[in-house]
């Protein structure tokens, strides 16, 4: 296949946003054959344990129930040298074994102890931080809860009209991308950041720049003073305030100077009850951001929005 | 101007010394009076090049210049020198990738990566090989650092034929040939194109993964291996190092480039597949996004799904694979030997004088 040589002439100038668009579909085509075909997960699974089999501890990944398993195959020290199968050397090797064995056995009992001790202690370390992982509610509740709904039509709008100057803005978990769209007359470049690959398609088909990552991945990395507009919509009502507080410091660094944070965020008041038990302390209300942002050292102004889930969004600027 | 270029090792088969020989072809071409100096010299490039030790018996130059891919004695040779330092920075593996697999070489290139750290702040200036490259070099406060790409000879003009590889039927898209070229290094998650691998023979039980080159890690090596035997056997082939032939056979062979590759300083393999109209399905890490432009598929991570899934569509969709291809060469073009050693031409005579200059 590779000898075809199609001179066709590729359309350049649209290319990348073509590639863009079919990387987009890639992602939501994984996801799709993940959902529908259960065994691939399991596939995965057998993969990771053979290759936690052989690589050793450190390169295998954060699997710690694999880790461990691996750290204690590997802590015992075997003191039975191997004799090999040529005559000669056999003879040798059985006659420094013999020699040595004693000695070599003292202290692999040791060191066999000493690791037994530390991989039952590690053992121990690891069902303690997930009892407290348990306690302290961060067990994950993926698969349980739903996503949350993109602000609609009227929040995008109102978001955009915070914007009086042409800037640089990013619009973390941009969903479909209603709200890079409203923003896109005002901002002289946006895009947008959504980590369900499937939700971003259709925004992608319209041309929109939505880019698959995790928000919080992408704010991490992301060049203080680059971006002149932050707008925070959906990811942060799945957030405790004490992540948010440092979400909002994280975002001080982030900001060019003189930089908007636009924020739209549902008053959990406005949850429906499915919604507002599973979500019980995760998310706070506008006015609750307001109060956080100023007393971190913003800026903070609420605007009242009609409508159903979104009372207010928050603009707010650092000095 | 006379300059001495400086390498830890001058072999004409691997990158950096193709690369170190045509920089001393340009330094000559701008009239330059230069002079190569390197730990280790291959037999055939004793007449073009001196060692190390030899280098207090000949007149001191006017700028060093160092090609710096490695944690070496040049490195401490050099910063104990007054002359101006000029770096051609082609980057180091970052030391935590070795770590756990060969802790010695872990050591050497920690102790590598601190020379890097000094070298940048001693040097008047620097060419690296991706904006990425340079990026660490400004990061330790040298400023003039300019990009030019590494020079590195085009493959697919590389005639002859291999009949060995190139004999079996093709046009298969259930038998797909996936191909990566590069040493077997943690670094370059082999192990993560196996995985990638085994999940595409879910829908192609045919498909296949060639690996091509040779092992930076003996542990590294024996692992994939073992893993390539549990999980999809059969269906890998360890190539080694092999001739420029084959390697041209290979790609001339291969249906997908895929690397999973988690650090790259440029990626050389990255444009030979492009050259040899091979669509090419990346990870996007390090330098990898520069390199292949828009023309190749870009992954964000190592899920073998959204890997196997971009493979598949490459095989599949004809549009998006001939468009890759006519994409993929036109990068290739801009990457070529002669466009890169004008830019190295006028990048040399730059940072040069201004080293000269430099007070």
């Amino acid at each position: 296949m590779a000898e075809q040589s199609p001179e066709v002439s590729a359309p350049a100038e649209h290319f990348e946003l073509y590639i863009r668009k079919v990387r987009a579909e890639i992602e939501a085509e994984a996801k799709l054959r993940r959902m529908q075909d259960p065994e691939i997960e399991q596939q995965e699974a057998v993969i990771d344990r053979a290759w936690a089999a052989v690589a050793p501890p450190g390169a295998t990944g954060p699997v710690e129930s694999m880790l461990l398993g691996r750290v204690e195959q590997i802590a015992m020290v075997d003191v039975m040298v191997p004799v090999g199968h040529r005559p000669g050397v056999r003879e040798v090797k059985r006659l420094i074994r013999k020699i040595s064995y004693w000695y070599f056995a003292y202290i692999a009992s040791q060191v066999n102890t000493f690791h037994n001790a530390l991989g039952r202690y590690l053992r121990s370390l690891h069902a303690r931080v997930e009892a407290l992982e348990v306690a302290a509610g961060t067990a994950s509740l993926d698969g349980l809860i739903d996503a949350v709904d993109e602000p609609s039509e009227t929040v995008a709008a109102a978001l955009a009209n915070c914007v009086t100057t042409p800037v640089r803005a990013v619009v973390l978990s941009c969903g479909s991308g209603r709200t890079v769209e409203a923003l896109q007359n005002v901002c002289s470049s946006v895009y947008g950041i959504e980590p369900d690959a499937g939700r971003l398609l259709p925004g992608v088909s319209r041309g929109l720049d939505l880019r698959v990552d995790d928000p919080l991945t992408h704010l991490d990395v992301l060049v203080p003073g680059t971006i002149d507009a932050v707008v925070l919509q959906g990811f942060i009502e799945d957030m405790k305030p004490d992540a948010i507080a440092r979400l909002v410091e994280m975002l001080k660094e982030r900001l060019a100077i003189g930089g908007a944070l636009l924020v739209a965020a549902c008053d959990p008041d406005r949850r429906d009850v499915v919604d507002r038990d599973i979500r019980l302390g995760y998310g706070i209300a506008p006015q609750t951001w307001a109060h956080l942002i100023d007393r971190l050292g913003g800026n903070a102004t609420l605007l009242p929005v009609d409508d159903e889930r979104i009372s207010a969004v928050v603009v707010a600027r650092f000095s | 101007m006379r300059v001495h270029q400086f390498t830890a090792t001058l072999n004409p088969r691997d990158a950096v010394g193709f690369h170190t020989l045509e920089v001393d072809a340009i330094l000559r071409e701008l009239g330059h009076d230069t002079e190569l100096f390197a730990t280790s010299i291959h037999p055939e490039l004793r007449s073009r090049a001196h060692q190390l030790e030899d280098h207090e018996q000949v007149a001191p130059p006017d700028v060093l210049l160092y090609q710096l891919s490695t944690g070496s004695p040049v490195a401490e040779y050099l910063l104990a020198r007054s002359e101006p330092l000029v770096l051609n920075y082609h980057n180091l593996t970052p030391a935590e990738f070795f770590d756990p697999w060969e802790p010695s070489v872990g050591a050497e290139l920690h102790h590598g990566l601190r020379q890097v750290s000094r070298l940048a702040r001693r040097a008047t200036g620097a060419i690296a090989d991706s904006a990425f490259n340079g990026a660490a070099l400004v990061a330790e406060g040298l400023e003039d650092v300019a990009v030019v790409p590494v020079l590195f000879a085009p493959i697919a003009s590389t005639g002859g034929s291999d009949e060995e590889i190139e004999s079996e039927e093709r046009d298969d898209p259930l038998k797909p040939l996936l191909l990566f070229v590069g040493r077997l290094a943690p670094n370059k998650c082999q192990h993560d194109l196996i995985s990638t691998l085994t999940v595409l023979r879910r829908s192609r039980p045919g498909a296949e993964l060639v690996l091509v080159g040779t092992a930076s890690s003996a542990q590294y090596e024996s692992a994939l291996r073992s893993l390539a035997g549990a999980v999809c056997p059969d269906a890998v082939t360890f190539a080694g190092s092999v001739s420029f032939e084959k390697l041209a056979a290979w790609y001339r062979r291969a249906d997908v480039f895929v690397s999973m590759s988690a650090h790259e300083g440029f990626g050389v393999p990255l444009v030979e597949a492009m050259e040899a109209g091979v669509p090419v399905v990346a990870r996007a890490a390090g330098a990898v996004p520069e390199t292949v432009g828009s023309a190749g598929l870009l992954l964000d991570g190592d899920d073998p799904v959204v890997a196997a899934a971009a493979i598949s569509r490459v095989l599949d969709d004809e549009t998006v694979r001939n468009q890759m291809i006519v994409q993929g060469r036109q990068r290739a073009r801009e990457l070529s030997l002669e466009l890169s050693r004008q830019a190295m031409a006028e990048a040399l005579s730059n940072v040069l004088e201004r080293a000269r200059s430099a007070p």
